[in-house]
This record gives structure tokens, sequence and C-alpha cells, in this order.
């Protein structure tokens, strides 16, 4: 690991040297950063030479590593070495370029295909297949008749091509003991009508000697891509309702989502079941139930996983879903903050003063701090409910001038009612929760308010300031950050960029003794805010914070990261193996800002990086 | 106008997450962000929030006043009277000859861990009534994280998708009706169940002094990274006495998984008994 740390700042022999030694370690993290970073430096006259070694098995296969994960700069190179003499190279390049999918490698590959050697012939017939142009199907299929390996490829390289015109040749396939199960995959992957009755045709003439769970399996997915679920399926049906009634938990799950998708039958009911017994999840519709609008009502009445359904459901086919239904689940249980978008979906295009009355009781027994995600719903009916609360005598006057906000009433009358409104904590109360209005808020008081409770006000100001940038209250939230600190205040400051707040939040980061009671809770909200602001006091003072370990490391280097300018780089180069992904995260966006030559060999360490989103990361700045 | 919290970005997601699988056990795969980010923008946008890098940092000065919110917020409530009851027969029939053989005698202590509203621990205290326990003695003691869940489960009011898998004749037996499509659970069938607050992964906020003889943590664990089932697994063994069983979720399964604990097979189903701590 040492090496591999050291690897930025060899020169370039040394380092190919150095990676060459690496790849070779016995730890699979190692190898693959060498991997990366070799791919990276090393060139392709070298590259070329570790395919053609003969006597190194690691080298070689570390050659063709290297040559995938170099991406599209691979091809060049790959399309070269399809003419080579040496099979093996030939077969390292074919093996590249289908990793690599670009189109641009379809004709040197077509070439490829008649290659003497059947292990370099195999490889191109799939990796053609992988290039996922359907043209190429006349190139493939004599292939099917010929030796057995280039059969199989072929098979995988027709299902890779997705093309109904596949179909057929692949369907006689299907009784042969050796090649029919990846003949079945290769047709459920192409999908439509043709392969539906190919692999059903099947299913229901083998059913005893075939794997169940594979083929159900194959059968649903077939299903569920079908526009238009296929008719008269009698025989079908009964026999995935004998599987259904089985024993073995995946296989009924396969058979619960091909009858569901077969369209309405005896067996939803004990299908839907199944289905919602298993790990399916409650946020995404079952591509088995995509098409059942029929299902709707059943689904909206019961609760959890198969209410979300019910909703995502009825956000597709929103007259589908009867009104006492809609409503009837909407009282039951507060949706998940996910489906809220599908609701409002399903509920713009049904208008009916029932599923008014059903949204306003929702509200009111909803959390005070869910209310806020129920907006855009109850905006879905702003007449219904307007003309609703009008008559409604059981809403009290808080929740009465919330809803009159959310439903449109004028922000300068809601100003009026929350001004006139007492006591103060009842003004709060519905300031929360109307808060997120920004005409509204920009109309109210919050000067004179803080000047006569701050305590109470500071905190709410504070965010709305930073929401809404209203730098005219920065003076006196400053006031307020020094003696009684909080995260809404040192949020604010932050947001707001306010170069006047800087010393206080030295003064709560260093203070020590004189630092207000708490302010050491609040280091990581403190250093973020300084990081936002920037400028060289607040950068010194997140340095000193991560020099002498004050701080998380990460909370330090983000908050830095944030500000940092060209001299600091030198602290994020020494960073580059931090044990925390997160720093490294960190080292890579500032180094990214900062291209000179050691910011580079840094970056390229960070490129081989064992966490995706660093490596990504530094590789977009390396690729810029 | 209205602003709201921007998207939440890769790396936002990857340091929540760490957060919610290091307190809870839960880990929401990169395939899952945006249900993640679903759940926890209503409260983004109450705390007037603008990045989720800010609530990443909220949790880490304060972590213990919104642990509570960040439970409900991304937990799984799903259950309902009667699901699956063929473990309770089985912990009822040949489960308590198992328990006997281990020495136990006396009152039945179970537990039910990640209970939610309360249907499940309800349940298993119906069909402990039913069993006719020498003495009629049992207590049943059931926790959660999400502490609304929690006060729904001490008000005993459920709607018709709790009772989605009771029968006419069990909502009449069992049940009073307290509003349209609103039921409570009697008052008997109450009694007996205590509920509190309690992490799986804190062994402290569920452990009591007598050991427990059964406990059963259904569909919980299924949402668990590794590691965190690992936690969960070695508290549950801490938590049972010698020889007492746990009873899992069909998908959940500890064979291969555990060796403090071996399989038990009982007419109907599986448990895992516990060999040591």
């Amino acid at each position: 690991m040492e090496l591999l740390d050291q690897l930025p700042a060899l020169p370039t022999e040394a380092r190919v040297a150095a990676i060459e030694r690496l790849i070779r370690n016995s730890s699979p993290v190692i190898r693959e950063r060498a991997l990366r970073t070799g791919a990276a430096v090393v060139s392709d006259e070298r590259l070329e030479s570790y395919l053609r070694e003969e006597a190194d098995d690691v080298l070689r296969n570390a050659g063709l590593e290297m040559l995938k994960m170099r991406g599209p700069r691979a091809l060049g190179l790959a399309v070269r070495l399809l003419r080579d003499g040496d099979p093996d190279v030939v077969l390292q390049s074919v093996l590249a370029l289908g990793h690599v999918r670009d189109l641009r490698a379809l004709e040197p590959l077509r070439a490829a295909l008649n290659h003497e050697d059947q292990n370099v012939a195999g490889a191109a017939i799939e990796a053609v297949g992988k290039l996922g142009d359907a043209r190429a199907i006349p190139d493939l299929l004599p292939f099917l008749d010929g030796d057995p390996w280039l059969q199989l490829a072929t098979i995988q390289a027709l299902g890779d091509l997705r093309s109904p015109a596949a179909v057929p040749p692949l369907a006689k396939l299907l009784t042969d003991l050796m090649v029919g199960p990846l003949a079945a995959e290769s047709l459920a992957r192409i999908g439509g009508g043709k392969a539906f009755q190919a692999l059903c045709r099947h299913w229901l003439r083998f059913s005893a000697e075939l794997d169940a769970e594979t083929m159900v399996g194959l059968l649903a997915h077939v299903l569920e891509g079908l526009s238009t679920a296929p008719r008269n399926q009698e025989e079908l049906r009964a026999s995935l309702a004998a599987v259904l009634a089985g024993n073995e938990e995946a296989t009924r799950i396969a058979a619960a989502r091909g009858l569901l998708a077969l369209g309405p039958g005896p067996e939803d009911v004990k299908a839907l079941e199944v289905l919602c017994d298993g790990p399916a999840d409650a946020s995404v519709l079952p591509a088995a139930l995509a098409k059942r609008k029929d299902l709707v009502p059943d689904l909206l009445a019961q609760p959890g996983k198969a209410r979300s359904w019910g909703f995502l459901l009825a956000s597709r086919f929103p007259r589908a879903a009867p009104l006492p239904a809609l409503a009837a689940a909407v009282r039951d249980e507060l949706p998940p903050a996910e489906l809220i978008g599908s609701i409002g979906k399903a509920f713009r295009k049904i208008h009916d003063p029932r599923l008014a009355a059903a949204l306003l009781d929702l509200y009111l027994e909803a959390p005070a701090d869910y209310r806020g995600a129920l907006a855009p719903l109850m905006a879905t009916h702003r007449n219904e409910l307007k003309a609703l609360l009008a008559e409604r005598r059981d809403v009290d006057d808080e929740a009465r001038l919330i809803l009159a906000a959310h439903l449109g009433l004028g922000a300068r009358e809601v100003v009026a009612h929350i001004v006139a409104m007492e006591p103060a904590e009842a003004r709060l109360r519905v300031l929360e929760q109307v808060a997120m209005q920004e005409e509204l808020v920009r109309q109210l008081p919050w000067d004179e308010w803080l000047a006569a409770r701050p305590d109470l006000y500071a905190g709410l100001a504070a965010r709305v300031a930073a929401e809404f940038s209203l730098r005219e209250l920065v003076p006196p939230l400053r006031a307020q950050l020094g003696q009684r600190p909080n995260p809404d205040l040192i949020r604010a400051v932050g947001e707001l960029g306010d170069r006047d707040s800087v010393p206080v939040l030295l003064g709560l980061l260093e203070g020590g003794a004189a630092a207000p009671a708490g302010a050491r809770n609040l280091v990581p909200l403190i250093l973020e805010s300084l990081g936002r602001v920037g400028g060289p006091e607040a950068r010194q003072a997140i340095r000193r914070a991560i020099l002498e370990g004050r701080c998380e490391p990460r909370i330090g280097y983000r908050a830095l990261s944030l500000c940092a300018i060209e001299e600091d780089d030198a602290l994020f180069r020494r960073a580059v193996g931090h044990a925390d992904w997160y720093v490294r995260l960190a080292c890579a966006d500032v180094l990214g800002r900062f291209m000179r030559p050691e910011n580079l060999a840094a970056l390229s360490q960070l490129a081989a990086d064992p966490v995706g989103i660093v490596s990504q990361r530094a590789l977009s700045f390396l690729e810029a | 106008m209205t602003h709201g919290p921007v998207a939440m970005t890769p790396e936002e997601h990857l340091l929540l997450n760490e957060v919610i699988e290091r307190q809870f056990g839960l880990s929401f795969a990169p395939a899952k962000k945006e249900f993640l980010e679903s759940r926890l923008r209503p409260r983004l946008q109450s705390l007037h929030l603008r990045r989720f890098i800010d609530y990443y940092l909220l949790l880490q000065v304060d972590l213990d006043s919104e642990l509570e919110h960040l439970a409900r917020l991304i937990t799984n409530n799903e259950t309902y009277f009667f699901r699956e009851v063929y473990q309770f027969e089985g912990l009822f029939a040949e489960g308590l000859g198992e328990l006997r053989q281990a020495g136990w005698s006396g009152e039945l202590r179970m537990l039910c861990a990640g209970c939610s509203s309360g249907e499940e621990p309800y349940t298993l205290n119906i069909y402990a009534r039913q069993a006719g326990l020498v003495g009629g003695r049992w207590a049943i003691d059931a926790f959660d994280i999400d502490v609304d869940r929690l006060k729904m489960a001490r008000e005993a009011i459920y709607g018709v998708g709790s009772l989605r898998s009771t029968s006419e004749a069990q909502r009449a037996q069992y049940f009073s009706g307290f509003a349209a499509d609103r039921w409570q659970l009697r008052r008997a069938n109450r009694e007996g169940v205590g509920f509190a607050y309690g992490n799986i992964l804190d062994l402290d906020s569920f452990r009591k002094p007598q050991a427990y003889d059964a406990i059963f943590c259904r569909n919980v664990l299924i949402y668990f990274s590794e590691g965190a089932f690992q936690h969960a697994v070695a508290n549950f063994a801490r938590a049972l006495r010698l020889g007492g069983l746990l009873f899992l979720g069909h998908s959940e399964s500890l064979i291969g998984r555990s060796d403090r604990f071996e399989t038990v097979r009982l007419e109907r189903c599986i448990a895992y008994r516990k060999l040591r701590d």
C-alpha cells in the first residue's frame, strides 16, 4: 500500500515498474488500484507488449484489464491489434472491444467473425452481440449450425441483439438439451409476442422436465414486457396456478407475476398476496401490475405495499380509481412521502368534494413536519378545499389560516392575519407552516419580531433568511449568533456568505471557555459556514482545525474544499491516501480545480480509488 | 414562489446511508437513492434546509434529537393482524416442548422486535391466550424505533388494512367498532403486551434483566446490511435464554450465518435455538 501511495511522485518509468509489481499483489484492492493507475499512465506500446506477453499470464491479463478500463480511449489500439498475426493478441483486443461497446468497432469485429482461431471467432460473435446492432444478425446465423462453442456464443449474441428476427432460429433450439436453456434466456431477453409464444409452447409441453423457477421467471419477464396481454391462455393460466400453489418462494413469485401480467383471472387475489409478501419494493410499481387498471380498487383497499402500488397505478389510470376507494385509502393511513407525487398525479385529474374532504382529513391528522409535503397534494383540489373550509366548523383558526395560505389566499391578507395573531407562540406555529412561501415571507416584519423576541424568532428568521436570501436580516441575526449560537443562525450566515460573521464564527470555534455553552457541539456547522463564506481568516481557521485534530477530518476537509485556493493543494495532496473516502473525495474536488503536474499525479492515484465515487470524480477531472 | 431542497447528490446519499446503517442497520443501496431522497425531503423542507449535506451536518451536531424523526422517515411499517401465524402456532405447539427440554418453566417471556403499530405482538397475545398456558402466565414486550407507530400500538385502533387477514368472526371476537372503518382491539387482548422504544442494534435499549424465551423479529432484518444483520442476531442471542427460540421472517435465514443458533424444525415452520451468547 505504501508503494501505491508513492506512485504519483515517481518518475514515469519507475511508476510503470511499480505498477507491474503491484498487479501481482495478493490484495485485490491494491491490484485494482494498480490496474486503474496503469490504464491511465501506461503507454500504448507498453500495453501492447503486455498483451503479447507469452510467459507471464499476470502481465497479459493486466494488459487486457487496463485496455478495458480505458473505455472508448482503447478503441484505436484495440482495432489495430485485430489485424495482428498472434491470435492471442487478437483475442485480447476482441474482448476489450466487446467490453467498450463502441459501434465504431462493428465493422472491424465483423471481419474477425471468421477468424481461423475459434476462440477469437467466438469472442468476436459475443462482442458483436454486445454492440447491439441488429444488422449483424445475418452474419451470425450461420454459426448456429456449426461448432458447439460458436453456437453457444451465437445464441448469447442473438439475445443481446434483442431483435424479433432472431426468434425463429432460437425457438428451434429450445429442445436441444445442451443449448436449450441458453436459447430460452436469449428469447426472454428479446421479448415480444413471438418470443412469448415460443417459450409458452415449450413450457406447456415440457414443464415436468424443465427448471420451473427459471422458465416461469422467463415467461413472466416476457409477459410483463408485452404491450397487451395475450388472449386465450387458459392452459398457461392453469399451469401457472399450479406453480403458485407450490412451496418454492421464488417460483411462486414468478408465477404470480406471470398470472397478473396475463390479465384478470381467478388467481388474482392469491397472486397479489404472494407478490406483496415477496421482496418487491413498495415505491416501484411491479411490471406485472403496470397494465392492470382493473386492480386499482383492490390495491387501494389494502395497506402497505399493495396500497402504494394502488396509488401508483391510479396515477397511470386516474379514471380507473373509484372515488370512494381513493378517498378511503387517503383517509386510512398517511401515504409515504415517496408516493405524494404519484397520488397528486392521480388527484389532479379527479375533482370531487369527497376526495377534497378526504384530503382535508389527511392534512389535519398529519404530523406538523409532514404537512408541508402535502401542500402540492392540497393544491390539486384548491377550489373544492376552499369551499369545504368555508363549511367546516371543526378546523381551528391556526389550521384554517395555514390551509388558506396553501390554497392561494393573497400573501398580503395572510400576513395581516399572522401579524394580528396572539400569542406570539401561536404566530410562530403558523409561521413554521407557511414560511416556505417567499412572497409571504418577504412581507413579514422580521426586524420588529427579532427586536422584541429574539429568543423566539431567531431560529425561523435565520432559516427563511438563508432560504430566500434575505440579507437585510443578517445584522440582527449576526448579533444573536454571538450570544445564542444555534444551527439555524450558523447555517444562515454561511449561506448568505456574510464576511462580517467570520470573527463571530471564529470566536465560537476557537473561543475556548469564552465561547457560549454548546458551541463546541456545533463545530461541524461552524466549519461548514466558514467554508461557505471563505476568505483568508476562514481558511486559516479551518486549516488549523484540521491540522490540530479539532474536527472530524471529513468535516474539516469538506469545509476547506469549499473555499480552498491553490496554496491549499499541498494539504489535499498529502491526504489522498486518507482512510476516509469523503476526505479523498474532497481531495479530488480541490486537486481537480488546480491542475498542476503534481496535482495530476495525485489525481491519477485517486482515479484508482476503490470507492467508485472518488475514482469517478478524479477521472472526470483527468479526462477534462 | 416556494423553494425546496435540491436533488440529493451521490456523495450525500453515501454519507446519509452511512449514518442510517450505523444507527438502524438499514441500508439504502445506490439504486434506492431516489427512494431515500423522497423519504427525507419533507424533513428537509420542514427544517428549511437547501441541501442534503446540510441535513447530514445537522445529524453530526444533534443526532440524539433528530434520530426519532429519521427513524420515522425511513422505516417500513407494513404489518397486519394474523400475518404468517404458522410461526405463532409453531411456538405454542411443538415450540413449548422444545423450550421445556431446555429447562423452561413458569412465565413465558416473549419479545417482538420491530413491532411497528402492534399488530404482530397483539396477534401473538391472542395466540398465547388461546394456548392455555399453565397458570396463564406469559408476557410480551414489543419495541420499535418509530415512536409514532408505538403511539398507534398503544391506542390499538386499526383500519381495514391492518385487518385484511382478519375474518369476520375474528373481527367480531377480538375487536370492537371504533368509528367508520376503524376498530379497536378489545382490552382483554391488549393486556399482557408492553410497548417501548428500542433499537435492534442497541441491546441496552430493549434487554431486560430476565432473559426472553422466544423472540420474534419478522420481515425487519431483510432490510439490514450483512454487518447490521450479524449485530442484530448477536443482540438477540444475548437477550434470549439458553435454548430460547428466535423466529425470523420467511425470507430471512440464519442457516450458515450464525454459530450462536441451531435450526429447529417445527411442524409448520423453522425456528432458531440459542446455543450460546
